[in-house]
């Protein structure tokens, strides 16, 4: 039996055909082609983790950026400083539930500085 | 109620709110991606250390784990606690610290569980100091020969398998022959004789009525001052049951690190390697004979290298371990048995035979042996017992010879009658270990021929008589030679005195 190809692997495969000319696409269509064939479709959220962790360490960071109120230009600039990559591609959205503060996730690293967590870590500490 | 002061209040909430606040960095963060008999399995946190903490963030608090499995694609990690409320999709963190217990005189006298938490309902243990639980054991620079004794009270060990401090030394056998029973008798041995020694009981997967009673039994023997104690139940985790050793251990070094001595007893590494089982097997790691993972040998082998003698630059404290395996049938040629067999200075087997013909304690003279221990004996038990193990040996085997006929040689007979004499002489109850004094001159009664008169029946009565009387009369002299320091001869003025008291107190007791 052929040794199963490991998600880092697939994602450092789809790195690379992004940094070519191939094109990100036509490795997209292998590695999904590669999944079902090898009946690893359970996998389809974790490679998508891993592509995102390779693309990060690579300097393009997808970053889901979660606020209680929109973002302005200057806590933009302010949140990619903090993040601190070549190339930010930001996911905004807004949750008024965090009440405060910003929640930023990039791949394999989370920054929780909201109202909310604080809240939530205060009721659970054994004062 | 009490008065509580508000400004106190206010500051403590204060202080709490500061301590939470996290510093504006990106921390590594993992995600559980499946979960399920207490194993983890974690995307991400790719800068985790081997037996790295990592802290679960699940809904009802965080729950602890540490990773065993580091892989290219995810992380095995063992939790610590229950695996209820874990579910995939829960944030992992990393703690940044392997893992480690409190360590220190605080924690004598109480009950803990293998992550140091008090499971005694006393107060919370406030340790200055925590140990690691995986350490390394101390080089060969920092180690000095065993050469100190560490009396277990039981005079067929002591005298015929004798343990020095910072030995290790196993005890094996079937169950219910009396494995934790010596165990117990050397920690009781300690106190009684005022020997310093810290006791180490880690209990591995022990039915939780069995130590609730042990912890009876060493408060009334005043015992569990200088003892700790460190539960496992059957009900616990296998994460936890393979931690207690390590953790217990981590405790005993504190002591020998701080020129004191300490004895861990592991009852039973048995469970143990079977918990390291559990873990391996679900963490996908290949099994190998037994269904054991492939380090089961390093597993135990790590543990017990971490008791030793420490050299006069180091302090010259020592951890002595006693490991319990039980066997299957007797059979030491199994796994387990014969890795801990290997890996120890020596092995006291107790046998089921014995044990249900009445001989008690069941130790087998031809099977245990000590190893290094000689060195360590006591000179005055030493010099009694020169010939107790060999004579013992040949009497058993004699007597099972003899049975075919009554038709023996004088000599036979007589080392027959004295073998049945000695057998009568080693044996002894529980809870009652012996002095020095009280081992060498019952020794020196049956091995110089002053109780051949006295019937084997009638040996243990002669006994307490000759110590009774060597106690009431001669007090002083009994001090003096429970210094074991002096060698007990027939023409020293100690050997003359037990053996006129000897004679007198046989009168009694002949047939």
């Amino acid at each position: 039996m052929q040794d199963k190809i490991s998600r880092r692997k697939l994602a450092h495969y789809v790195a690379d055909a992004a940094d070519s000319k191939s094109g990100l696409s036509a490795a997209l269509r292998d590695v999904a082609a590669y999944l079902i064939d090898s009946r690893r479709l359970r996998e389809v959220d974790l490679v998508v983790r891993a592509i995102e962790d390779e693309f990060a360490a690579r300097g393009v960071v997808v970053a889901r950026v979660a606020t209680a109120r929109p973002l302005t230009a200057e806590l933009k600039a302010a949140v990619e400083a903090i993040i601190g990559a070549k190339e930010i591609h930001m996911l905004e959205s807004v949750d008024p539930e965090l009440i405060g503060g910003v929640r930023i996730e990039t791949p394999g690293n989370l920054l929780d500085a909201t109202i909310k967590r604080k809240l939530l870590a205060l009721s659970q500490a054994k004062i | 109620m009490a008065d509580i002061a508000v400004t106190e209040l206010s500051k403590g909430l204060r202080d709490a709110i500061a301590q939470l606040d996290s510093n504006d960095k990106l921390e590594s963060v993992g995600i559980v991606t499946r979960v399920g008999d207490g194993v983890a399995w974690v995307h991400g946190l790719t800068g985790a250390g081997y037996s790295e903490v990592l802290e679960i963030e699940t809904k009802s608090g965080v729950v602890e784990a540490f990773a065993l499995n580091l892989m290219e694609d995810e992380i095995g990690a063992v939790l610590l606690g229950s695996d209820q409320g874990v579910s995939a999709g829960d944030k992992v963190k990393l703690k940044g610290e392997v893992l480690s217990v409190p360590v220190g005189p605080e924690l004598l006298g109480r009950v803990v569980n293998p992550l140091g938490e008090p499971l005694d309902g006393g107060p919370a243990l406030n340790a200055k100091q925590r140990g690691a639980v995986e350490r390394e054991a101390i080089g060969v620079m920092g180690r000095k020969h065993v050469h100190e004794p560490m009396m277990t009270g039981i005079v067929a060990i002591d005298a015929m398998f004798p343990i020095g401090r910072g030995q290790r030394e196993l005890i094996i056998g079937d169950r219910q022959t009396g494995k934790t029973a010596i165990a117990v008798d050397t920690m009781i041995n300690q106190a009684r004789e005022k020997t310093g020694v810290v006791n180490i009981y880690v209990a591995i997967g022990q039915k939780l009525s069995k130590i609730a009673g042990l912890v009876e039994r060493l408060k009334q023997e005043g015992v569990m001052d200088q003892t700790i104690i460190v539960a496992t139940g059957p009900s616990d985790p296998a994460s936890l049951l393979y931690l207690a050793p390590y953790a217990g251990t981590a405790m005993g070094e504190y002591f020998r690190d701080n020129s004191q001595h300490a004895l861990m007893i592991y009852d039973d590494l048995t469970k143990h390697a079977v918990a390291y089982r559990q873990m391996s097997l679900l963490l996908r790691r290949p099994p190998g004979r037994e269904a054991f993972p492939g380090d089961v040998f390093y597993l135990h082998s790590r543990l017990l290298e971490r008791s030793s003698k420490l050299s006069d630059d180091l302090g010259a404290g020592s951890l002595t371990a006693l490991p319990i395996i039980e066997t299957q049938a007797g059979d030491i040629s199994a796994y387990i048995p014969t890795n801990v067999i290997s890996i120890t200075d020596g092995q006291i087997f107790m046998e089921t035979d014995l044990f249900n013909q009445g001989i008690r304690p069941a130790i087998s003279a031809g099977l245990s042996v000590s190893r290094v221990g000689g060195d360590a004996q006591t000179k005055t038990v030493k010099s009694v017992s020169g010939h107790l193990k060999l004579g013992l040996s040949q009497f058993r085997e004699l007597a099972s010879f003899a049975q075919f006929g009554s038709d023996l040689d004088e000599a036979t007979k007589k080392q027959i009658e004295r073998g049945q004499r000695l057998t009568e002489l080693l044996k002894q109850s529980q809870y009652q270990p012996m002095s020095v004094w009280e081992q060498a001159a019952s020794i020196f009664a049956v091995s110089e021929g002053l109780f051949d008169k006295v019937p084997a029946t009638n040996i243990k009565d002669a006994q307490k008589a000759l110590l009774t009387r060597l106690w009431t009369d001669h007090k002083k002299d009994m001090q003096a030679l429970n210094k074991g320091a002096e060698k007990l001869e027939a023409d020293s003025d100690h050997g003359k005195l037990i053996a006129r008291v000897a004679k007198t107190a046989a009168k009694g007791f002949e047939s």
